[in-house]
């Protein structure tokens, strides 16, 4: 039996940015009503310093009051490991759903994550990763998780060299050439998130490489955006404005609404025949 | 391309296969487990058809006699690399319907050749072999045959095979008529894997392949044994109430080496966005415009990342401010007072030093310094072979493409944008 702390990993639910995520049973001391846990075990070792500044993001994560935020409930540094323990959503994500997912639920859970980026960025705080694989499902709509650490684990890293590298195409371009993470950055992620899910396609046309970082990276910093076609009008110019200057971008509470009601409007229906597919 | 159908030939040799990669050997005593032994080592390795032939010339040199071998696999550029020695014949035949005969019967080495037009069928044939029986399948695994019977699918790939250099001259003729798409014999290879070894003044560590990506990464587990620290995240009511939005500062104040560093430059002539550049080059970086016109006009702007340091575990670092890079990179003093970002770097050899390297940005040029490591630290500059091993504390220059080799792990500073 594989553990971490008082944790008891059950099996890999697979890689995110910088480490891997299990399910595991919860330890008696925590003061939660669950059976399982998700935990983000981080690869690398982690000093005092990481963990503390780690410790200091994820609280002010977790603080954040948003229904549609994944719960956190626990930090820690094992062995020089850093891990933090969330609630356990098991119907996967955006990019890993359990079950096929209608395209009307779909582009709804995107808009509960960027009701919940709206509220993180009410708060100061800038989610940096935003991209399908971290978004969750649950009965009750879309859930954001996995708060973004890279630029406290290794700060100036713009492929980590785990997960699929191809998660760079949520990536704000402007911030791979060294301009800081804001509001701007995370909405424009929150638009090719919307990109994938209504078209299955990145938005750069071909798929990225998916295991060469650096091939990837040349693509997004010299490829010029292609939307897919037959994107319903409203969602395209949505998208674009999402990946325009980083001044003339929606916020995330704007960029909900027009999600909200996209929902609501009749002739977005047209193009619902294909199933939602997406990937992290 | 890859192998498709793959039909044993009766006869009382031996034919294995693993992935694209085929070899036939007749039954001789032991050598056919060398044989064997080497495919199932570069199967396992990179499963590289040009390998597997290089490995195998190397082994049949190793023999008194020459042995009767073939093999064939599927190179990394997506060509066909095949070698026949002693009696062994190699028929390959395009789809064209042209064909070319290859035997060792003529050489005193092993013949091969690299092979990148369109899709082929190929026949291995040791002496004694029997008809071909096209129901007979070998998907993976050894056989007793005389040789075996193969065909490709998958068309070339667009970018030319590898290696390129000119035929030694015991190569035997090949037939006359225009052929598909051959590049020249790899024996060579060999040759020059011979004349590279190193020179007594030549450093001793040897230069690895570029890096690539681990697929899988390796997550480390704590010794269960161990203390843990935890701090509780869940917050009770009373915390969701007091936690007064906007006025909660997360973000501290940004280190001084995440500040864009200023520097002279150009800006390129592009009316909309104006990219900023070394006033030093002629094109624009980013666009590719040309700057002859912007040359005198140099101006202070915010200096743009670099390019990458692209580490040997698949790790991508951009390149606007320093590093230092080792073990404990927290304990160097421009770390700690944030004018260089930490980049640890771990291996299990323990051959990197707590700090072992700094990569330092100067104007628009890139420098390393080895930082008094105990293993030292090695750079190959981009298309040169010797290595130059760095006086510790005295920085070096290098080019988009070069390799710094610190103790047993790697990287290389890239440029971001396609030269």
């Amino acid at each position: 039996m594989q553990t971490i702390a008082d944790y008891e990993l059950i099996r890999s639910l697979g890689w995110g940015n910088h480490g891997q995520f299990f399910l595991a049973r919860k330890p008696a001391r925590l003061p939660v009503d669950v059976e399982f846990v998700a935990v983000k075990v981080f690869a690398g070792r982690s000093t005092a310093d990481t963990f503390r500044r780690a410790t200091r993001e994820l609280k002010a994560f977790a603080a954040v009051p948003s229904p549609h935020i994944v719960s956190l409930y626990d930090a820690g540094q094992h062995d020089g490991v850093l891990y933090y323990s969330m609630q356990y959503l098991e119907r996967g994500s955006l990019a890993e759903p359990d079950k096929p997912i209608g395209q009307a639920e779909a582009i709804a859970a995107v808009r509960d994550a960027a009701l919940a980026v709206s509220a993180l960025h009410a708060a100061g705080v800038v989610h940096r990763d935003i991209k399908p694989g971290n978004i969750m499902l649950d009965e009750n709509g879309g859930k954001l998780s996995d708060l973004g650490l890279a630029h406290v684990i290794a700060p100036g890293v713009t492929v980590t060299g785990m997960g699929p590298v191809a998660s760079i195409e949520y990536t704000d371009p402007e911030q791979l050439q060294g301009a800081p993470a804001g509001p701007a950055t995370d909405v424009w992620s929150l638009g090719v998130t919307l990109h994938r899910v209504l078209s299955g396609k990145g938005i750069y046309g071909e798929d990225l490489p998916s295991d060469d970082g650096l091939l990837a990276l040349r693509k997004v910093m010299s490829a010029a955006i292609q939307l897919a076609p037959g994107l319903p009008q409203p969602a395209a110019v949505l998208i674009a404005d999402c990946t325009g200057p980083s001044g003339e971008r929606p916020t995330a509470a704007q960029f909900a609404e027009r999600l909200s009601s996209m929902l609501t409007e009749p002739e977005t229906s047209a193009a619902k025949t294909k199933s939602a597919s997406a990937k992290a | 391309m890859k192998l498709a159908d793959c039909a044993p030939l009766p006869g009382t040799g031996y034919v294995a296969r693993a992935g694209e990669l085929v070899v036939a050997c007749a039954r001789a005593d032991g050598d056919e487990d060398l044989l064997l032994g080497v495919m199932d080592k570069v199967a396992a390795n990179s499963g590289d058809g040009s390998e597997l032939v290089r490995h195998v010339t190397r082994a049949a040199l190793d023999q008194d006699a020459a042995p009767d071998w073939a093999c064939i696999g599927v190179t990394a550029a997506g060509g066909l690399a095949v070698l026949v020695h002693g009696a062994a014949v190699a028929r390959v035949t395009a789809a064209d319907g042209q064909s070319v005969s290859l035997t060792g019967m003529d050489a005193l080495i092993p013949v091969t050749r690299v092979f990148t037009g369109a899709a082929v069928s190929v026949t291995l044939e040791l002496p004694g072999h029997g008809d071909a029986d096209s129901r007979l399948r070998l998907d993976g695994g050894v056989v007793q045959a005389g040789g075996v019977m193969l065909t490709t699918v998958g068309g070339p790939v667009a970018q030319p095979p590898v290696a390129v250099t000119p035929p030694v001259a015991v190569t035997p003729p090949v037939a006359d008529a225009p052929l598909l798409a051959e590049t020249a014999p790899m024996a060579e290879d060999l040759a020059a894997d011979v004349a590279a070894v190193p020179s007594a003044q030549s450093d001793a560590v040897v230069p690895e392949p570029a890096p690539s990506p681990s697929p899988e990464p390796v997550l480390h587990l704590p010794d269960a044994s161990a203390d843990f620290d935890s701090v509780l995240l869940i917050l009770s009511e009373d915390d969701q109430a007091q936690a007064s939005p906007v006025t909660t500062p997360t973000e501290p104040q940004p280190a001084a080496s995440d500040e864009q560093a200023q520097v002279d430059g150009v800006y390129c002539p592009q009316p909309k966005i104006k990219h900023f550049n070394d006033p030093a080059v002629a094109y624009c970086r980013v666009c590719g415009l040309g700057m002859l016109q912007q040359t005198r006009n140099i101006q202070r702007g915010p200096r743009p990342p670099l390019g990458v340091l692209l580490l040997d575990d698949g790790m991508t670092f951009r390149l606007d401010a320093d590093y230092v890079i080792g073990r404990d990179p927290g304990m160097d003093h421009d770390v700690a007072a944030g004018r260089a970002r930490p980049l640890r770097m771990v291996d299990p050899a323990g051959t990197i030093s707590r700090l072992h390297l700094r990569v330092a940005l100067v104007g628009w040029r890139v420098q390393v310094t080895d930082l008094g490591s105990a293993n030292g630290s090695v750079l190959q500059h981009p298309g040169v072979a010797e290595t130059q091993r760095l006086t510790p504390q005295q920085a070096v220059e290098i080019q988009p493409g070069s390799t710094i080799h610190l103790g047993r792990r790697s990287m290389r500073f890239e440029s971001y944008l396609s030269a």
